[in-house]
């Protein structure tokens, strides 16, 4: 029990004063707390939304498309669905679909950036020939190829999302790796006769992280963008998910009579893109060894 | 009347920790002309009162409370950032840093960084005028040869010649008052030597007031007139330099003091005549491509056919000016590095042809500790995952009993045992250093490698970090090769030592002959070059002129021949061999035998 206090506490004081550098800019603090509503929205909408049919094939076409007012927050879709129940549950779609394509990216491309900047030679230049090829194409082009190989749907578009965005976790690793590996510490645990494997995963990977948090972090706004962006187009998630792209996708013919029916689900993906910038931009100074006490 | 005056000065520091003072000054003057030297170990506040000075402290999260600092009766707080940069900065007072690579910007080249500064505060010069008088300053602080520094990029230059485009930029707007903030911290004893030279005479020439920041009293008492002792963010004592060195008041300052006197304290000899070590011809030469100059696959002899043996229980100090390979040397006996050609022998086995075979016996008996305590530990880690590393490579040990293992290790460096659930942030260098130490010893190692252990931390902490290793010396019977600049360090715990210059070893020998008695030319000169309590002034400081050469073009003949006071014609054609003197002496010299005889 000792122990564990102990082995806590270093960990609380470093919260703590994350928490202190995130507080004093007033623009992240915001964020944050946007993004822990969102995220607490995600994930007991279930619970949280007064239509809890409506997220599913339901229809009342008798009240379709109605204004906003007091009983539909948002207004109703064509099938007289609740809006503001689909944009709440929206949330719980969108936020983890681009969390597991962004957790698959950084599975797929941490552990390849370290082998490739730690080994060097021939194996750095066989993963790197591989991200150029990746990279040669655009992100949302690429993705759009493997969803129409794959077939569409979410999971589809989440593995496409995933395979064409590991390239970039892989560069910024490598970078890092690269020079991490010039550090002492790693020339003491080879000179004490530490294993290779150990002092990749053990000694330069959590050295290398930060950057790639910091990136992973500013991606996911751009992640979900991409998802909104295939389900509009189709490729993405399918009818009836209440997936925010989509609606606007749908919504999209009776705008602008019909507003609020795009209108929503787009402030929506707006404000969640840009708090994940913000919080990535604070993420990068929490993380900053210059910001932080000696 | 006080050219530059400080009263009641108040700078606190604002963290989620909450406020804490780091300065609180009642009163320093300096009268004009003057050199005053602000001595204290790191992490005292001398940079903090220096960027102060300059209004250039980072507020928040430092805070200026109270206090006013006067230059010539102006109150410099009172001062506008405007007003800073257009009267005072650059035109009143100039600074030199600690870390001349940082002030530079490394891509322009050093006559592009010059015209700028020259631009800014010239007023309507002329192109070419800019230019001569760029090139007057960089004469005047004599840089060998002004015209091609010009056209240099910073990383093209060695430490002692940025400094020297350091002070050049600080002489370039006419201050008046100069901040010198440890010019001379990492730089090698001789270019140290020159660097302060210059500075003495440049004050003097000029008229100018000098607040010297150092942390080292020797120097300060070469140097300056007056002496004050920060501790703490206070002046705790302030006085003349000889009445301070002659009579302190404080017991810090008689620490302080204390850490700079290298007399009478040396190790003595030991004979075990049991060999421990023994390197054979080591050479170790690395394939470079001179981007700049489109030369490929050039030679660089860092390490070139260097032998010695080391007995069981000694210390051989290695010393000489950095770049001289002694890090290569290390590193290449360690096998970190592939070895080009020679043998290594360790308990009478060939290691390099073992640890081909995978033989894991010598890593976990030659352990070695690095120069930075910062980075030599991973900032990730919790101390007792650091000091268990060796552990977890050469025993299975349950949780509870490595657990235990560490505790024993921090005790045995010093370090108290709650330090096990810390990070390495959270300790001072010298506490880092006991930590790399303690894991240093964890396999149980027979010889210990320190390379430069204490360059990087203050001198407070050095000379516990060198108790500390005297101690363990005794009580574990280690082996150990000290690489250091310093050579009161290497003084106090070598009993054999190697000088190095340029990948070779030119003087080897017992410690205490080599100290009382230097024969080669360039070990003189390295002595020569240190100033010592009893320094006053900058005659008794003799310098080594020049630079190294490149050890991808050494001279022909002896390496040395340039730089050499003894030189004759012979020198730069024949090439010394070693040479046995008797005593276990060796030295690399064509004059050796005439000089060991007394000549001068
Ligand atoms: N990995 C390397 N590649 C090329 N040159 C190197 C390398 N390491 C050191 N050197 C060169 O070898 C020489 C000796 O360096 P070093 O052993 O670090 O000197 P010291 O430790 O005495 O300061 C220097 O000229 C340095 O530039
Ligand atoms: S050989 Fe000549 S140049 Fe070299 S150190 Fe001896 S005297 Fe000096
Ligand atoms: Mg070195």
């Amino acid at each position: 029990m000792n122990n564990l206090i102990q082995t806590l506490r270093p960990r609380i004081e470093s919260f703590r004063e994350s928490l202190y550098l995130l507080a004093r800019n007033k623009l992240s603090l915001i964020a944050l707390i946007v993004l822990v509503l969102l995220v607490l929205a995600a994930i007991f909408a279930n619970v949280l939304i007064p239509y809890p049919q409506d997220i599913a094939d339901a229809s009342h076409i008798e009240i379709k498309l109605q204004p906003p007012s007091a009983e539909h927050w948002m207004g109703t879709d064509e099938l007289g669905r609740d809006i503001f129940s689909r944009v709440v549950y929206g949330a719980r779609v969108s936020l983890r679909s681009a969390l597991g394509a962004v957790g698959l990216s950084l599975l797929i491309g941490i552990p390849l950036g370290a082998i490739a900047g730690s080994f060097g030679g021939w194996v750095d230049n066989v993963i790197m020939r591989l991200t150029d090829i990746f990279l040669s194409f655009p992100p949302l082009l690429l993705a759009i190829a493997m969803v129409a190989i794959m077939g569409s749907g979410l999971n589809n578009a989440i593995l496409a999302i995933s395979l064409s965005w590991w390239p970039w976790y892989t560069r910024l690793l490598r970078g890092q790796a690269i020079s991490v590996k010039e550090r002492k510490f790693v020339q003491a645990a080879e000179t004490i006769g530490t294993s290779r494997l150990k002092i990749i995963f053990k000694h330069i990977i959590p050295n290398c992280i930060s950057p790639v948090i910091v990136q992973a972090s500013m991606d996911i706004g751009g992640v979900i963008l991409t998802l909104a962006g295939l389900s509009f187009l189709g490729l993405g998630a399918q009818l009836p998910t209440p997936e925010w792209g989509l609606m606007i996708s749908m919504g999209r013919t009776y705008f602008p009579d019909k507003w609020w029916y795009c209108i929503f689900p787009g402030v929506a993906i707006f404000i969640t893109v840009l708090c994940f910038n913000l919080l990535g931009d604070a993420i990068r100074e929490i993380l900053d060894p210059k910001t932080r006490k000696k | 009347m006080a050219y530059f005056e400080i009263n009641d000065l108040h700078i606190t520091h604002k963290s989620f920790e909450g406020v804490k003072d780091v300065l609180q000054i009642e009163h320093l003057e300096i009268r004009r002309g003057e050199t005053y030297g602000l001595v204290g170990e790191s992490g005292q506040g001398k940079t903090i009162l220096a960027l102060a000075v300059q209004q250039l402290l980072a507020c928040p999260p430092g805070k200026i409370e109270s206090g006013e600092i006067l230059l010539d009766g102006e109150n410099l707080l009172a001062l506008n950032g405007r007003q800073m940069e257009k009267r005072v900065r650059g035109s009143k007072i100039a600074m030199i840093f600690q870390d001349p690579m940082s002030c530079l910007n490394p891509v322009f080249t050093v006559g592009q960084i010059m015209t700028d500064v020259l631009k800014a505060r010239g007023g309507g010069m002329k192109k070419k005028e800019i230019r001569e008088c760029a090139l007057g300053l960089l004469r005047e602080v004599k840089l060998a040869d002004a015209e091609s520094t010009m056209s240099k990029y910073p990383h093209q230059l060695s430490g002692g010649q940025r400094q020297r485009v350091i002070i050049a930029l600080a002489l370039a707007c006419g201050a008046e008052f100069l901040i010198a903030d440890e010019p001379t911290r990492n730089l090698d004893v001789t270019i140290q030597a020159s660097i302060l030279k210059l500075l003495k005479e440049l004050q003097q020439k000029r008229g100018m007031t000098v607040l010297f920041i150092a942390n080292n009293l020797s120097l300060v008492s070469a140097f300056c007139d007056r002496v004050g002792i920060l501790y703490g963010g206070r002046i705790i004592e302030q006085n003349d330099t000889a009445a301070l060195i002659a009579a302190p008041q404080q017991e810090y300052t008689r620490v302080l003091l204390e850490a700079v006197k290298t007399e009478s304290r040396s190790a003595e000899p030991v004979e075990s005549g049991e060999e421990l070590l023994r390197v054979e011809h080591l050479k170790k030469y690395f394939d470079i491509n001179d981007d700049i100059k489109h030369q490929k696959h050039l030679c660089l002899k860092a390490v070139d056919d260097v032998s010695f043996t080391l007995q069981k229980g000694e210390v051989l100090g290695i010393v000489g000016e950095s770049g001289c390979g002694k890090s290569t040397l290390v590193n290449t006996i360690l096998n970190l590095y592939e070895p080009t050609d020679g043998k290594v022998f360790f308990e009478g086995e060939d290691v390099f042809s073992g640890v081909k075979k995978g033989n894991n016996a010598f890593k976990k008996n030659v352990q070695i500790v690095f120069q930075d305590p910062y980075w030599s530990l991973n900032p990730r880690w919790l101390i007792k995952d650091i000091v268990a590393e060796p552990i977890e490579v050469y025993e299975r040990l349950g949780e509870a009993e490595k657990l235990k293992r560490v505790r024993e290790l921090l005790s045995l460096v010093g370090i108290s045992e709650d330090a096990c659930y810390k990070y390495p942030h959270e300790f001072s260098g010298g506490q880092r250093q006991r930590i790399a130490i303690a894991r240093s010893l964890a396999s149980q190692p027979k010889l210990v490698v320190l390379d430069e252990p204490t360059s990087s931390i203050d001198m407070f902490s050095q000379e516990q970090i060198l108790a500390l290793i005297k101690d363990l010396r005794k009580r574990l019977q280690l082996t150990n090769i000290l690489i250091s600049h310093d050579l009161g360090v290497v003084h106090e715990l070598a009993n054999k030592i190697a000088v190095m210059y340029l990948g070779k070893i030119v003087e080897f020998g017992p410690a205490e002959d080599v100290f009382r008695h230097p024969v080669h030319p360039y070990t003189r000169a390295l002595f020569d070059s240190i100033p010592t309590l009893t320094t006053r002034g900058m005659d008794g400081l003799k310098t080594l002129e020049g630079q190294i050469p490149s050890p991808i073009n050494p001279p022909p003949g002896c390496a040395f021949h340039e730089r050499c006071a003894y030189a004759c014609e012979r020198c730069s054609q024949c090439a010394p061999q070693p040479e046995e003197l008797g005593g276990g002496r060796m030295v690399s010299c064509l004059r050796a035998r005439e000089l060991e005889n007394g000549g001068e």
